[in-house]
């Protein structure tokens, strides 16, 4: 099959890259880049353990083409952290117990910086809307709620 | 899950898109969001040879507002279509029905109004992966000659249009601009589905949807849209219904009810309009009647194609029906959007 050029940028990183029009984002980013934060569950778009931000607003990776991506700059979970510190929604994440098993907190994590940097002020029903469609096993989605939460109401009290 | 092979191409405007698309023909789907066709492809159940990217074709994103319609080009995101301000206020209806498609990162962000428009239809024994479809016989909609959603069988695709839009943005009377290389034709939406399960879209091989055109809200109008669906984030309807209300002070004028989630295409409710026309608005044995209307004309078409039972989801006909109603007509007194009304 026939590569094409693909010029993509990944947590700040720009890369020129040849790829085949078949490959999804999720795809390029696992085996190409070795970025493994991204995590195949459904392939379906349903569980959101693939999601990513492109642009600043949350995708599924296993639903868009790498091509699809051409000249967007995509953010995923190794990209939060910043000079060695955590962001505050994975400190939280980890203050508040909301990672059990690990596979869906990428995607969750993703989904509530892409509200966070959206809509700073997001009530309990924005949140709630915005980390529908993750699916978590284990959590029960209460302390992921509550983590994502905390960093919000700390958000405002800045304000 | 692999996507199968095939060439990509990304025009840089409609006329070249539309070329293209004349060229290919039948070997040939157009991508906007993915969110339904790389699924599809994923699960084997369709391999076009070629795919034509929307991504460059800022002119298919526009939304505006003219003195007589709202316009939404047809590769317009569901999230830029639910910022747009004006949409909240006077297509309530519509907002809701947007609101209600799947969850934030799943469509909205991705997912285009063509797109759900455009949505192959659906059936619990057709949209699975390759092994557990081998179990079975082909059916009608993969080419074989069966169907087990349709109790005895039936030489006919059952399955369901699961659009979202399609209901309310027909109770409201929107058109839809279809444009190919040779011809532009625009006609009411209603006439984009051919209740034709295998084959669900009127649209020619080398023709492309463009644009959405839903008329100014009127003084004494209201839409509302209803979705029932067991988890709201990540299912489609199991019944769904778009209502538009035409008020003078307290007299209906007119009503229409699209059922969705029970047909072959969104299904209008002929009879409601009689039943609700120049009675009193808050007269709820009107609005029950229509209701019965709904569930009495859904009945034929439900099929089991679905994981929810056929009685359960035929019930479930009327009760969708008469919260839409009910709410369409209270924003046709009050004049009110969503955030008011809600």
């Amino acid at each position: 099959m026939n590569k094409q050029p693909l010029e993509i940028t990944v947590n700040g990183e720009s890369y020129s890259l040849a790829v085949e029009p078949n490959r999804t984002l999720l795809e390029l980013l696992r085996d190409d880049l070795d970025l493994t934060g991204a995590k195949e569950g459904c392939g379906e778009g349903v569980c959101g353990g693939c999601t990513v931000l492109m642009d600043d607003k949350p995708v599924r990776s296993c639903l868009t083409l790498a091509l699809e991506a051409s000249g967007r700059h995509i953010t995923t979970v190794e990209g939060l952290a910043q000079n060695g510190e955590l962001d505050p929604l994975q400190q939280s994440f980890i203050d508040h117990g909301a990672v059990q098993c690990g596979f869906c907190t990428s995607g969750m994590l993703m989904a509530a910086k892409g509200l966070t940097l959206s809509k700073p002020d997001a009530d309990n029903k924005e949140i709630r809307d915005a980390m529908s469609g993750h699916i978590c096993r284990c959590t029960g989605y209460t302390k992921i709620l509550e983590a994502v939460e905390a960093v919000v109401d700390r958000s405002k009290e800045k304000r | 899950m692999r996507l199968p092979p095939f060439t990509y191409n990304r025009p840089q405007d409609l006329d070249e898109a539309l070329e293209l698309l004349n060229a290919y023909g039948k070997d040939c789907k157009i991508l906007a969001g993915g969110t339904d066709l790389l699924v599809r492809m994923k699960q084997g159940l369709v391999a076009p040879m070629n795919l034509i990217s929307l991504k460059a074709l800022s002119e298919l994103a526009e939304i505006r507002e003219t003195a007589t319609d709202l316009k939404i080009g047809s590769a317009a995101k569901l999230s830029d279509i639910l910022a747009y301000q004006p949409v909240q206020a006077r297509w309530p209806g519509l907002f809701e029905s947007i609101k209600a498609i799947g969850a934030p990162s799943i469509q909205h962000f991705s997912g285009t109004i063509g797109g759900n428009l455009c949505q192959d239809n659906r059936c619990q024994f057709y949209n699975q992966s390759r092994s557990f479809r081998r179990a079975r016989q082909t059916c009608n909609k993969a080419g074989g000659s069966t169907c087990f959603a349709w109790k005895g069988g039936s030489d006919k695709c059952h399955s369901v249009c699961q659009s979202d839009t399609a209901p309310i943005l027909i109770a409201m009377g929107a058109k839809v601009v279809i444009k190919s290389r040779q011809e532009t034709r625009t006609i009411p939406l209603e006439e984009l589905y051919s209740s034709i399960g295998e084959h669900p879209l009127t649209l020619g091989d080398n023709e492309m949807l463009t644009e959405i055109l839903v008329p100014v809200r009127a003084p004494g109008d209201g839409s509302a849209f209803e979705k029932l669906a067991y988890r709201s984030s990540i299912d489609y309807a199991v019944v769904s219904a778009g209502a538009y209300v035409r008020t003078e002070r307290d007299q209906i004028l007119g009503a229409r009810l699209i059922i969705g989630a029970v047909a072959r295409g969104p299904l209008a409710i002929a009879a409601v309009e009689k039943t609700l026309q120049n009675t009193r608005v808050g007269d709820l044995h009107a609005i029950d009647e229509a209701a019965m209307d709904a569930m009495n004309a859904a009945e034929a078409f439900i099929a089991n194609n679905m994981t929810q039972p056929v009685e359960y989801r035929t019930k479930m006909v009327s009760v969708m029906a008469k919260r839409a109603l009910i709410r369409a007509t209270q924003r046709a007194v009050s004049q009110t959007g969503v955030s008011e009304a809600k």
